[in-house]
């Protein structure tokens, strides 16, 4: 492995610290609120690293999270405040750019130490499947007068289109979602733990918006989880396995401007397949690494066709070939590329996956509930289809 | 023409909210679809944009769609997002290219047909609904 980075490897940045609230069903941890649980999960990062809560230096978070920096300096007693970020976007666009804006953040000296967290209590007016959580989508004026009124109708047509041109079958999205479920039987964190799912329980959900049926959608849940991102040279003083970040980045496909949650007018090329293309090329340059050298994947599961199409724009199988690639059995544990081992957004929880992150961490400190024996490198990546969004590749 | 509107008026969510937009339906409330076109390089956009992609330019003409369209893609949607949809599910979301314009697309929905009639490459015609005071919204029929 080498890496094209200029900055000495003292000073590249790595993972030391992982730190979660329990998942729940949406609802459950309404009376405690999002700062609360972002506090909870920054402190057992905190705790986990070896550190002190004072060290922090400085907060990493996206998609509008309301634990806004005052609060958490507040909270924490946080006595040097030197960097502050918040990426743009809903969603996960941004679970693997803020961990960027933390790694830029650590490597350029603006910070030692970074806490990045995401922290979601679901409201009961702003629930996925209900119109009005996106009324501040500037395009929305294009979308609503058409019932296109939630995630899954706005990513439904280019998901229509990909399985159409590339002969992806229903049986294909199942295979996903049951994949995703069979890991969180093992994992008592996950939400969908004891309550395995069966083909024909998967065929027999209810229609959202076709192709996607109800286990093709992620869940909604209440929970928090967040990591500390120092250098490697601090690193060195601390008790824990540090997990180096070969590459964070943000990107995104040209043309995408105006995509899922505006006209859909992508180029058509990309329509259905994904924006991918380039994050994906800039993710393996910059970490150094080729597809062929990722052992595992935790791969942004907002929607089942959308980890397909993910394996394709990250190079992990040949472009349309995504539907024979899971059909065999590659993504399931034992597979020869296992993926969301801790259950993903589909059965471990949905905190917009920055949850992937902190379980890839887990798999490259072998301590994953679902371990893939000897992980070595580790892609995460963040919700495809947006811009821009997000990966990143982490290495033991 | 169907004799009541595909899907209700469903309140401010649909109001525009960038100043770009306010144009576009205007030309809808005349019943007309039409696109920004820039004066200096000649190129399409849609959405409505401040400045040309292409070229930068800021003077821009709003031209009439091509009457040829198809549909490019769609979704047959099943869960009311809103209790004002819950009579209209299940109901069709297109999305709608006009050949001769690239990537220039439009959401929008296909009247009369059946879910399992909606071909990926259909050709569609342009027809206009009045959803709420003000607001005409550009639909497609089958074209065939």
């Amino acid at each position: 492995m080498h890496t094209s980075s200029y900055i000495p490897h003292s000073q590249r940045a790595c993972i030391v610290g992982i730190g979660e609230t329990r998942y729940t069903k949406r609802g459950e941890q309404a009376d405690r609120g999002e700062w609360a649980l972002a506090c909870e999960a920054s402190l057992h990062a905190v705790r986990d690293a070896g550190l002190d809560p004072q060290s922090i230096e400085g907060l990493a978070s996206y998609s509008g999270d309301t634990s806004l920096p005052w609060l958490m300096q507040h909270a924490l007693g946080i006595n040097r405040l030197r960097f502050a970020s918040m990426v743009w976007g809903g969603g996960g666009s941004g679970a693997c750019g803020s961990l960027a804006h933390a790694v830029a953040a650590v490597e350029s000296g603006q910070a030692a130490n970074v806490l990045v967290f995401r922290s979601i209590v679901q409201r009961p007016g702003s629930r996925y499947g209900q119109a009005g959580g996106f009324s501040e989508v500037p395009q929305m004026d294009l979308l609503a007068p058409f019932g296109m009124l939630m995630p899954a109708s706005m990513m439904a047509p280019s998901f229509t289109r990909y399985m159409h041109d590339y002969s992806i079958r229903s049986e294909h999205l199942a295979e996903v979602a049951l994949a995703f479920r069979d890991n969180a039987q093992s994992n008592p964190r996950a939400v969908m733990h004891g309550l395995p799912l069966s083909m024909d329980q998967y065929m027999a959900s209810r229609m959202i918006a076709e192709p996607l049926r109800l286990y093709d959608c992620c869940q909604e849940n209440d929970g928090a989880c967040a990591l500390i991102v120092t250098t490697t040279e601090r690193a060195q003083d601390l008790p824990g396995k540090a997990v180096q970040v070969l590459a964070a980045q943000q990107g995104g496909n040209a043309g995408w401007g105006s995509a899922t949650m505006g006209s859909h007018t992508m180029p058509a090329a990309d329509y259905g397949w994904g924006n991918g293309e380039q994050l994906s090329h800039d993710l393996y340059a910059g970490a150094g690494v080729t597809p062929a050298e990722v052992d595992f994947a935790q791969i942004y599961d907002h929607f089942t066709p959308a980890v397909l199409m993910s394996l394709e724009n990250f190079g992990l199988c040949g472009r349309g070939e995504a539907g024979e690639f899971v059909a065999a059995g590659n993504i399931r544990r034992g597979g020869a590329m296992p993926l969301n081992t801790a259950g993903g957004l589909l059965s471990e929880a949905y905190i917009h996956g920055l949850n992937l992150v902190v379980e890839a961490v887990r798999q490259l400190r072998g301590e994953s509930t679902s371990q893939v024996p000897d992980a070595r490198i580790g892609l995460v990546t963040a919700g495809i289809g947006s811009t821009p969004f997000s990966a990143a590749i982490l290495a033991s | 023409m169907t004799m009541h509107n595909y899907l209700p008026d469903l309140g401010p969510i649909m109001a525009p909210q960038l100043p770009e937009h306010l144009i576009f339906w205007e030309y809808c409330a005349k019943r007309e679809l039409r696109f920004q076109c820039c004066i200096e390089c000649t190129q399409w956009r849609h959405p409505p944009a401040p400045i040309c992609p292409h070229c930068g330019s800021m003077k821009v003409k709003w031209k009439i769609a091509p009457t040829r369209a198809e549909l490019f893609s769609y979704t047959v949607v099943h869960h009311a997002s809103s209790p004002l949809l819950c009579e209209h599910v299940p109901y069709n979301i297109a999305i709608v290219s006009f050949p001769d314009l690239g990537d220039i697309r439009i959401v929008s929905n296909v009247l009369d047909i059946a879910p399992k009639d909606l071909q990926i490459g259909m050709p569609l015609k342009l027809v206009w609904q009045e959803q709420a005071p003000e607001r005409v919204v550009p639909l497609f029929m089958s074209e065939t």
